[in-house]
């Protein structure tokens, strides 16, 4: 037996170019068709005028593209006085109420007994990397925290520019799934501490992912969607989804915009727009059908429901929930119903919920619930034999083990395809996709190889066990996921062992399938079956 | 009194144990009045009625006008198998669990241990000899005898057996701080005192004796010096554990309880809390915010 090299909770002080260097032979071996050798792309390296500005220390891998290496002592001094600063706010009332009792209580009571260190798909994935362990970044903060702040007895840790370069690179190889927390035989929450580190960079440093903060939240905040679209091209994208619904269909519908007084203010992921208008249209259809009142919002962030404040910082959090909520009091609207995306979910009705006080307190819910009454009501005219090929189901983080909403979709499933199938394991125990966190949209440097090869493989392997008994390319499969970030990371996971092309899997969203399913419909919603019979 | 080694540890019962009861209402109340948080629930949240699936009220359409109904039944049926199985770690790490439960079911049985040498002491100063046929002084006596003894047994076995498997396995012993280590010890060292001092008392005559001496402040016995040494690290121990992990059944009560459970929406009910909250100034330095100025003001602008 060999002896597993333990990389220790100090070497994160390590003065070395790069603390662990990721071999494709000791990933998870993935199930067939992928079990042999050179059935999957090989790892790269960093390329070496990255390493001058990039953090490449810690795997080699960039999830923080922004410069911010230190090139002096001076400005990796100042750099740790600033983390320390941002560290005694993150526990103190003050600054960080809105998370302070979890955080302290997550540094204070882990008993280090690694029992959630089996749950982590990344650890498991990664072929069990100790600096993947969910309890390594949680406890080399501990230690900073317990010297430097709390100065308490304990272990201890040296505070250098390796530990906090690597310590912010390391917030970002956690989806926050919170399936660790799961297991913990004490609450203690190693997922929030990984999206309070990323806060404390945010929050304190300015220090973010460009496609979270810059081109995210920012850009959100200020053009109206963290796409970049804008009031005038979401007008235009309506139409071209009413033109592309009569394509399908042959029915003339006229998307109801800013609608005053309807009862649902529907918004979505804007990612939709863009990349699957069809998932627009599906709700369009099926709210006609279903004679509902409501309406889009052409006002700016009234189209896009994302919240990456979500995944790192909570004052942007608060800044577009508020937002959200402010359109939908300008539209008079009765209850705003979230597309199908996750975070935006989890964001809009479940964080932000505390910090909505009187009049802000406009009900919000998740869509699965309403397309399951509307399913379920035979309001839609459905033949399930048109969805004749076999699906399996994704449960977004979001949506299952942090909202709660488990059987909507299943029952919807289980009445309009007859061949699904469950992945194992699934509901709120299910695994991430390894898009969690904004991993989906952080597409920049060598991070997506990372996401393909670590974050997503669990799933990938989930997905092909679910299918095992039809991999035949002849058979075509969905993989549904009701989240736009979840349907990006599966996207791209699909496409990098070239699973579509190879043997036939598909993924989309739920309310495609539905929509394909009805009876009136002459032609396959879906594309793939098209191409098919072509 | 005369002022011997006993007389000393008589009183310093009462102190110690005053210690510990302040201490752990200290750490109680620092927690419980730690500011409201966001929301951060995980489900399944064993009060909802969809438990069994971990599904919740957001299932529902219009859930914000249905009435909400939690069954505090599954609370306590999850709180239970947690406390007393520690299912957790069952399903996920057989052989950690035999020794965390080992361990932590002896402890267990220590309390109960405490709690009948109490009660004992309590009828004995109403007049009831124990042993007697008195059935009270029956099962008290019996208790007493099973719960020392195989409580001691238990945490013995399950307290080695973690510490070696927290110094054999590499990971562990890096991730393991001293006063992680000093914990076990302690645990393990009072409760081997206790051990060696029950063969010179098999009955725990002498133990009865002495609580009898506390509830009715008089002239604690003469006890042997094991006895003493054993007493005295309890009281070590009592004074210690509100200032460790060990007080970790508190912060489980919280993590659960008012993080990973708590999915009540607000109906108006935490708009007071929350709006002082919403008042604080943040000290946060980054560009996009706006240092000094109010949570409220910050959220409501760019
Ligand atoms: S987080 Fe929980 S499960 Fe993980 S090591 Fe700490 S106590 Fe154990
Ligand atoms: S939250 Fe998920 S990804 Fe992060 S450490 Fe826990 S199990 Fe792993």
């Amino acid at each position: 037996m060999s002896r597993k090299e333990v990389v220790k909770i100090n070497d994160i002080s390590k003065p070395v170019k790069r603390l662990v260097q990721l071999k494709l032979e000791d990933l998870m071996p993935l199930p067939p068709p992928y079990d042999k050798s050179g059935s999957e792309p090989p790892l790269t390296t960093p390329k070496p005028e990255w390493e001058e500005t990039y953090v490449t220390e810690l795997d080699g891998y960039i999830a923080i593209d922004l410069p911010w290496k230190p090139k002096t002592k001076e400005e990796e001094e100042r750099l740790i006085q600033k983390f320390l600063e941002g560290l005694k706010k993150l526990t103190s009332r003050e600054s960080n109420w809105t998370f302070l009792q979890p955080l302290l209580l997550s540094l204070e009571y882990c008993a280090k007994c690694q029992n959630c260190a089996e749950a982590c798909p990344i650890y498991i994935a990664s072929g069990r990397k100790d600096i993947y362990r969910p309890t390594y970044r949680a406890e080399v903060l501990r230690r900073i925290y317990n010297k430097y702040i709390a100065k308490k007895p304990g272990g201890d840790i040296e505070l250098n520019i390796f530990t906090l370069m690597r310590l912010a690179e390391l917030a970002y190889r956690c989806t926050l799934c919170r399936r660790c927390v799961q297991v913990c035989p004490l609450g203690i929450d190693n997922g929030l501490i990984a999206r309070e580190i990323r806060k404390l960079f945010s929050q304190e440093l300015g220090i973010a992912p460009k496609n979270l903060h810059e081109k995210g939240t920012v850009q959100h905040l200020k053009v109206g969607s963290s796409t970049g679209m804008t009031p005038k091209a979401l007008l235009k994208m309506v139409k071209y989804i009413e033109d592309f619904i009569y394509e399908k269909t042959g029915k003339r519908i006229k998307i109801p915009v800013d609608q005053k007084g309807a009862d649902i203010l529907l918004i979505h992921n804007a990612g939709e727009f863009l990349s699957w208008p069809e998932n627009v249209a599906a709700f369009a259809i099926i709210f006609e059908e279903a004679g509902l009142s409501w309406t889009l919002s052409s006002e700016p962030l009234g189209y896009d429901v994302v919240n990456y404040g979500a995944w790192y910082d909570d004052v942007q959090l608060a800044r577009i929930a508020l937002k959200h909520i402010e359109i939908a009091r300008k539209l008079e609207v009765k209850k705003i119903v979230v597309g199908e995306c996750g975070h935006a979910t989890k964001a809009l009705v479940v964080v932000a919920d505390r910090i909505l006080t009187d009049e802000n307190r406009i009900p919000r819910e998740s869509a699965l619930p309403l397309l399951r009454d509307i399913v379920m009501s035979n309001k839609l005219n459905l033949d399930p034999s048109k969805n004749n090929f076999p699906v399996t189901l994704h449960d977004p983080c979001n949506i299952v083990r942090l909202s709660g909403i488990v059987e909507p979709q299943r029952e919807i499933l289980r009445k309009i395809a007859p061949m699904f199938r469950e992945m194992v394991p699934h509901g709120v125990y299910n695994y991430c996709c390894g898009g969690g966190s904004g991993f989906a949209i952080m597409q920049s440097l060598n991070f997506p190889e990372w996401r393909n090869k670590v974050a997503s493989r669990m799933k990938f392997k989930q997905i092909l066990e679910a299918f095992k008994d039809v991999l035949d390319p002849k058979i075509p499969k969905y993989v549904c996921a009701p989240c736009s970030n979840c349907k990006g990371a599966i996207r791209d996971v699909l496409a990098h062992y070239r699973a579509t092309e190879l043997y036939n899997i598909h993924y989309g969203g739920l309310v495609e399938l539905i929509v394909n399913a009805m009876v009136d419909l002459k032609e396959p919603y879906l594309d793939f079956l098209k191409e098919k019979k072509s | 009194m005369s002022y011997n080694i006993e007389s000393i540890i008589f009183y310093t019962s009462y102190i110690t144990f005053t210690i510990f009861i302040i201490g752990i209402i200290y750490k109680w109340s620092r927690w419980a009045s730690m500011p409201i948080h966001l929301r951060w629930e995980l489900y399944p949240v064993p009060h909802e009625k969809k438990a069994e699936y971990g599904g919740s009220y957001l299932e529902e359409v219009d859930w914000a006008k249905k009435t909400r109904e939690v069954t505090k039944i599954g609370e306590l049926k999850e709180m239970l198998e947690e406390m007393l199985f520690i299912k957790r770690i069952y399903l996920m790490n057989k052989r950690l669990w035999f020794l965390s439960w080992f361990f932590h079911f002896g402890i267990y049985l220590i309390l109960v241990w405490f709690l009948a040498l109490f009660l004992s002491a309590i009828i004995m100063s109403l007049g009831v000899q124990i042993p007697s046929s008195n059935p009270w002084a029956y099962f008290l006596y019996y208790v007493t005898l099973i719960t020392g003894g195989l409580g001691a047994i238990m945490t013995i076995i399950g307290g080695i057996g973690l510490l070696i498997r927290r110094l054999s396995d590499p990971v562990l012993r890096d991730y393991t701080t001293w006063p992680d280590y000093l914990n076990t010890v302690l645990v393990l060292i009072t409760v081997a005192t206790g051990l060696a001092a029950w063969i010179y008392d098999p009955a725990f005559d002498l133990a009865r004796k002495f609580m009898l001496s506390l509830v009715t402040f008089s002239q604690p016995p003469p006890l042997p010096t094991i006895t003493t040494v054993n007493i005295a690290l309890i009281q070590l121990l009592l004074v210690y554990i509100p200032f460790s992990k060990i007080t970790h059944f508190i912060g489980k009560y919280f993590t659960y309880h008012k993080i990973l459970w708590d999915d009540e929406p607000n109906t108006g009910q935490l708009d007071g809390r929350v709006s002082e909250l919403l008042k604080l100034p943040l000290r946060w330095s980054a560009p996009h915010i706006r240092s000094g100025e109010t949570w409220e003001k910050n959220a409501a602008g760019l």
